[in-house]
């Protein structure tokens, strides 16, 4: 993106947040209950240190579900390349695994490692991001495979060298895109199961408060969250995904 | 008369549909053979069974040396060099990557490729990318090149760069069979010109070019499309 383009999208970012903050002022106007962003901003403020811990805590169970859904999704979409049966198997496998609700994985996980554990939101994390991971492999791989098996056949590569050397760099700009939408849905998900059973994070804190009706709380962890993924999406993944997709011209 | 490429009652797809063949051929040293025919006719298949790389063939073939297959799409990995692209064969089957690129940039040299072999492949033209696949078939020590439609796609220059390029891999001893329907450029190089036609007719004629001017190519290739727009059913 040029520097006029940039230019473009922050003034885009910051037309769409004015947006958004100002039909909350107007809703607040009209409520007793929802506290005005002023009120969410100081509340913040005031507990800077609660929410660094929170965002810690959640960027954690984020970080650690994601990496397991890479991992599997690595070792699936490698064990679908030897074909037949084992690769429709994968496919299914993973047809079957999107089609569960996220709810059902929460309580599922919950009733599996009990309350106050930090495994559920690790647990939904993963669960959330390894169909979206293993989707994007499988199809980085399918597409490597047919733009260059032919040259995998002429060189007389051996599997682990088709891998190594042409599918999975063939792979990447999957990959990063894959990792991009599945890092982002694994932070949406998490705080829903540290909502439901768990002893910090943000969506801990959301339900607390929401629970205490302290409704400055809760918005102010509200936009801290969307502040979260904004910052990880911006400055992080977006550019993970130009740096694997950057030979892509 | 020592034949580097012999073919007899070569046939692909045997036991089902034939989709290439009979075709019966030979080339020598040195020597540069154009396939020609309709489309349908079967000229990238009968090639990728020379190349070894077809399934369900039958007849005799045999190459006297070591093959290697252009095929259309250049195939270079977009993430690596021009350089790392030809290295790409021998650094896979364990080549030191000192003796690798030593090897790189004789094939380099004859191609006209050392000052691109740093460029990645979309930064280089077509017929750069083209003449690196060439480089890279070359690169394992390959004496007879099947290459698959190499004008495809090309501008004029590139055309004639890569003409000359591989009329130099020719004058170095280098066996060539070329699939085109860039008759008139491909004639300006050619020793021979085959005709392919669609199963079961296969291998139907053969021109020579030896030792004719330009005009007299250019008379032979015109022949050859006049034939091939009969025969081919059109």
């Amino acid at each position: 993106m040029g520097q006029q383009g940039a230019a473009r999208e922050a003034i885009a970012y910051t037309l769409a947040l004015a947006v958004i903050l100002g039909v909350w002022q107007a809703a607040a106007s009209y409520s007793h209950l929802l506290p005005g962003v002023p009120q969410a901003l100081s509340f913040l403020y005031d507990n800077l240190g609660q929410a660094g811990w929170d965002t810690l805590i959640t960027l954690e169970n984020t970080v650690a579900g994601f990496t397991i859904a890479v991992i599997l999704a690595l070792a699936l979409a490698w064990a679908a390349m030897l074909g037949g049966l084992v690769e429709e198997t994968v496919k299914a496998f993973n047809v079957v695994v999107q089609s569960v609700s996220v709810l059902v994985w929460s309580l599922l996980f919950l009733i599996v490692y009990g309350f106050t554990s930090r495994l559920p939101a690790m647990s939904v994390a993963a669960a959330t991001a390894f169909p979206i991971m293993l989707s994007g492999t499988l199809k980085g791989f399918e597409l490597s495979r047919a733009e260059y098996g032919e040259l995998s056949r002429m060189l007389g590569l051996s599997k682990t060298q088709e891998f190594a050397h042409i599918l999975a760099p063939g792979s990447l700009p999957f990959l990063v895109a894959s990792a991009r939408s599945a890092l982002g849905a694994a932070l949406r998900i998490s705080v829903v199961a540290e909502a439901f059973g768990a002893s910090g994070g943000i969506g801990y804190r959301l339900w607390l408060y929401y629970e205490l009706h302290n409704y400055e709380g809760f918005m102010a962890w509200a936009l801290l969250l969307v502040t979260l993924m904004l910052v990880l999406d911006k400055l992080v993944l977006e550019r993970v995904e130009a740096w694997g997709r950057r030979w892509t011209g | 008369m020592d034949w580097v490429i012999e073919a007899r009652n070569l046939v692909v797809g045997a036991g089902g549909t034939p989709i290439s063949g009979p075709a019966t051929l030979r080339a020598s040293r040195g020597e540069i053979v154009v396939i020609a025919g309709p489309n349908g006719a079967g000229k990238t298949s009968l090639l990728r069974a020379l190349a070894g790389l077809a399934d369900h063939v039958e007849g005799y073939y045999h190459i006297r040396g070591t093959p290697a297959y252009i095929p259309q799409s250049d195939m270079l990995l977009p993430w690596k060099t021009l350089g790392d692209n030809i290295a790409f064969p021998l650094l896979v089957r364990g080549t030191p990557r000192r003796e690798a690129w030593r090897r790189v940039e004789g094939v380099a040299g004859l191609l006209g490729l050392k000052p691109h072999l740093s460029k990645y492949p979309r930064e280089a033209s077509g017929g750069t990318r083209r003449k690196a696949s060439v480089a890279r078939g070359l690169v394992v020590g390959a004496d007879v090149l099947l290459l698959d439609e190499p004008f495809a796609g090309l501008d004029v220059a590139a055309k004639g760069a890569l003409l000359e390029g591989l009329r130099r891999l020719a004058g170095e001893g280098i066996t060539m069979v070329l699939v085109t329907h860039d008759l008139l450029l491909a004639s300006r190089i050619a020793d021979r010109i085959l005709v392919l036609l669609p199963p079961p007719r296969g291998l139907s004629a053969e021109y020579s070019l030896r030792g004719l001017g330009k005009a007299e190519r250019y008379g032979v290739a015109e022949e050859v499309v006049e034939l091939i727009t009969r025969e081919g059913g059109f």
